[in-house]
């Protein structure tokens, strides 16, 4: 029994460990694959004359000069020191940059994952469970409004309706500025709330409709049958056999939601005025800034891998096939 | 375990919402007036600073326009006029005297001396790579004594002055043991001479705060606290402007979109300006050293077949003008009339029939003269949507003489690498800036000379016997002659060509008058900070 725990375990952290170094060297080699050049970006309107000097010198300045088999030595070497280098724009060093962002994207996207996933399978289960009637036909109406919404037109009507009009909250940023201690606390989750309420809303459609389907798919199973001849109570039936066999897609889901969350907020950071990772990678992107580039997506990789890793032992968890448990 | 903390960061998620209703009471606070003076404008803008380091691409706008000051700047109707220098002279445009002010000081108290000046450009060669593309053709800077500063060019230039104006001069006290400035984020890299010193940068508020520098020079500027609030979508912006909470959208060197002006025509606490753009919004460019584009006679037969009109209409609303030949926007120094741009299809085929363009396999298309597909690429900026928009109403004109074009969508930096450094681009949509006119020797050279950014990569001796006469020109009649002849030359050689161009709109506050527009720095005029008061 110990043994296919720890064959699951080990098996799983292999692959694992292989996909990630994979991911490195493709972290290196993807933006240098782009076409366009972080120098000329850089020199933009600024430059003058077309002095090619001064174009290699800005090379040298950023290790771009040397070939590529070094410049991956010295990423690798770099990475092992916890050393992502400097943004080539932005003149602050990628740790400072991918602390900042990250830390504020977290506090975005956690709150939304779990209220969205919550809401999800509460509201999916609820409706699954309760098909055909008037509480199912309207969630999932509701569900399909949210879902076909674009997530840009959602949050302006958002900012719109409860900022601009109703006066309810701040038209974006992270903070009022000049405020400390419970104040600050307080101020920032003023300042989230629309967002978190925006990407919740977006997550748990998605989410309450993969729910509903699996609770009504699982309703029609044999073992419920059963459930129901045994008599069953129909709470029980739902909290002990329906909900256990959802669990399993529904945990993946939330793993693939929270990993791209981290990176997928960019239109949310956008209309929201927020500094988080979305916008860092975007800004990154459209400049070409290797070493922010490279840096963003070692860390959403570590992300997805860390979600989708915490899935799998989840999983094993809710489905004990699956892990070796039995 | 992990199961057990899905109800406790939910419930922790509930407080959350909870604790924000309760925040909601908070209202943001409008500043309040002392007598006549402002004190506090609130500026909203997209532009986004990212640290408070004048290397920082937008802090070091926003510097330039408060804080620190060069020796000469701007004036509003797009002149240079004395800055930190008082007067300056030079003899043969190759060597310049300029004369520092003796009352100027840091926001620090120490004084502003001529030897701030030349550590400035020293250090900025030596630090910033990227400084040569704008002082490079300075040999070297001299300062004899605490007022003057002689600056030494590799060649006579009577432009000078345009790109002296741009270099922020910085404190050599502070810097003087710095290593690499870019790196160094302390208060003190902030310190400049300006009317505004700066106070902080809240990065996760958004908000950077300039006060009025009490010992400036020039005396007291009329707004006590500017508050710069950055937002990263204009549509919350314009939200901010319209609830109040911002006295002025501001974008650097451009206005806002004519897509809100009805909205904010309804509203008496707003006014509008509309000043006319000293850039071109957008510009289609050849590149004339690829064949068969170094044909002008083809260049012209392209012109010709565009619908300025109706661009202009689609594009701008009504709050843009119509290009002419001579391609310099007018309000430039000996700006000369030329032909106004119009659609003639009959002409364009015309032109496209003698030049040998003709449809041969019948397929309503025209083909090279040798026969041989004609296609051309207009490279084109896949996130300016306008632009985008612009390329599809240009390939369908295009299609109406019988040229097929494709479209080549780029981002930003391909787009920049191919148009600055490659060279590939065939055609091509792209705008130009006010101070990006005055490049080279002004008059939109430096955009055009293959020697300089060459976006049309002209090379005709011609043209670069006109350039450099302006460059070693200082008689006023003869100056008027020369930018004349650019602008017949342009008109007649259509190296590039205006499509549309919009003027700046720029909304306000109409609770405060006294606003001025500068070319280069728009609203944020030197005007606007000491002449602002009560409506």
């Amino acid at each position: 029994m110990v043994s296919g725990r720890k064959a699951y375990f080990l098996g799983k952290t292999i692959r694992y460990a292989f996909t990630f170094s994979l991911i490195l060297s493709l972290n290196f080699a993807l933006p240098r694959m782009m076409p366009g050049d972080p120098i000329v970006n850089l020199l933009g309107e600024e430059a003058l004359h077309n002095d090619p000097r001064m174009k290699e010198l800005l090379r040298a300045e950023h290790g771009l000069d040397k070939p590529l088999h070094i410049q991956y030595l010295n990423y690798l070497r770099s990475l092992a020191g916890i050393d992502l280098g400097y943004s080539i724009h932005k003149n602050l060093s990628v740790v400072e940059l991918i602390t900042d962002s990250l830390g504020w994207t977290l506090l975005l996207v956690f709150p939304s994952v779990i209220i969205g996933s919550t809401l999800a399978l509460l509201f999916g289960s609820l409706s699954g469970f309760k098909s055909k009637s008037l509480a199912d036909f309207l969630l999932t109406a509701g569900a399909l409004l949210f879902y076909t919404c674009p997530p840009f037109l959602l949050a302006m009507l958002l900012l719109s309706t409860f900022s601009f009009h109703l006066g309810l909250f701040p038209l974006g940023n992270l903070t009022t500025g000049g405020k400390v201690g419970i104040d600050y606390a307080l101020d920032v989750a003023w300042h989230l709330f629309l967002p978190v309420a925006a990407l919740s809303l977006l997550g748990a459609s998605y989410k309450f409709l993969v729910v509903r389907n699996s609770v009504t798919q699982i309703l029609d199973e044999q073992f419920i049958v059963a459930a129901r001849a045994k008599g069953l109570k129909e709470t029980r039936i739902l909290t002990r056999h329906v909900i256990r066999n959802v669990l399993p897609p529904f945990i993946s889901m939330v793993a693939i939601s929270l990993g791209f969350m981290v990176s997928g907020a960019l239109i949310v950071e956008i209309v929201f005025s927020l500094n988080g990772m979305g916008t860092l990678i975007y800004d990154a992107v459209v400049a070409r800034d290797y070493p922010v580039m490279q840096g963003c997506f070692l860390v959403l990789t570590v992300c997805v891998l860390a979600a989708n890793f915490a899935a799998d032992m989840l999983y094993a968890i809710a489905d004990p096939r699956i892990g070796g448990w039995r | 375990m992990p199961m057990k903390r899905i109800p406790e960061l939910s419930t922790i998620g509930m407080i959350l919402l909870c604790i924000s209703l309760i925040g909601t009471v908070w209202a943001a606070q409008g500043e309040i007036n002392s007598g006549d003076r402002i004190s506090r404008l609130t500026i909203g803008t997209i532009n986004q600073i990212n640290d408070a380091n004048p290397w920082d691409y937008y802090f070091g706008v926003y510097s330039m326009i408060l804080s620190h000051q060069g020796l000469v700047r701007f004036n509003n109707e797009g002149d240079v006029i004395p800055d930190l220098a008082t007067s300056w002279e030079t003899d043969d445009l190759q060597t310049w005297t300029f004369y520092i002010r003796d009352n100027a000081t840091w926001h620090d108290g120490k004084p502003v001396k001529a030897q701030d000046f030349k550590f400035t450009v020293d250090y900025d060669l030596e630090k910033d790579p990227l400084s040569k593309s704008y002082i490079g053709a300075i040999k070297s800077v001299e300062a004899p004594d605490d007022n003057t500063v002689i600056i030494n060019l590799e060649k006579p230039d009577y432009n000078f002055l345009n790109t002296i104006a741009v270099v922020k001069t910085i404190p050599e006290h502070i810097f003087k043991s710095v290593d690499d400035p870019k790196k160094f984020n302390e208060k003190e890299a902030a310190i400049g001479s300006g009317p505004y010193k700066f106070v902080n940068f809240d990065k996760n508020a958004g908000i950077v705060t300039y006060k009025a520098n009490e010992n400036y020079w020039g005396g007291m500027p009329a707004i006590d606290e500017i508050e710069l609030r950055m937002f990263k979508n204009p549509d919350a912006l314009m939200l901010a402007f319209q609830k109040g909470e911002i006295d002025l959208p501001y974008y650097y060197s451009k206005g806002i979109s004519y897509y809100y002006v009805p909205k904010l025509l309804e509203d008496d606490d707003i006014r509008i300006e509309v000043y006319p753009e000293r850039g071109i919004t957008n510009v289609f460019w050849f590149n004339t050293a690829k064949a068969p584009f170094d044909n002008k006679e083809l260049r012209q037969a392209f012109s010709y077949a565009v619908n300025y009109e109706e661009l202009k209409n689609m594009f701008t609303a009504g709050y843009g003008t119509t290009p002419t030949a001579g391609w310099v926007p007018e309000g430039t120094l000996y700006y000369t009339e030329t032909r106004t741009l119009a659609q003639d299809i009959n002409k364009s085929k015309s032109m496209l029939d003698s030049l040998g363009f003709k449809d041969i396999n019948g397929d309503g298309l025209r083909e090279m003269p040798d026969g041989s597909d004609f296609q051309p690429k207009l490279l084109t900026r896949s996130d300016l949507s306008d632009s985008v928009r612009a390329a599809e109403m240009l390939k369908k004109y295009f299609a109406d003489v019988g040229i097929d074009i494709k479209i080549d969508l780029a981002d930003k930096s391909t787009h920049g690498e191919i148009m600055d450094e490659k060279k590939t681009h065939e055609i091509s949509l792209a705008g130009t800036t006010f101070w990006g006119m005055t490049m080279g020797e002004g008059y939109g050279t430096g955009y055009t000379d293959i020697r300089n950014y060459g976006w049309s990569m002209v090379s005709e001796p011609e043209y670069q016997s006109l350039v450099d006469d302006l460059g070693r020109t200082k008689d006023k009649d003869e100056r008027r002659n020369l930018a004349a002849e650019i602008q017949n030359y342009y008109a007649e050689e259509m190296p590039q060509f205006t499509i549309y161009s919009m003027n700046i709109i720029q909304p306000y506050n109409a609770r405060y008058a006294g606003w001025e527009y500068n070319p280069l720095h728009g609203v944020l005029s030197y005007g606007t900070l000491f002449n602002l008061h009560e409506a």
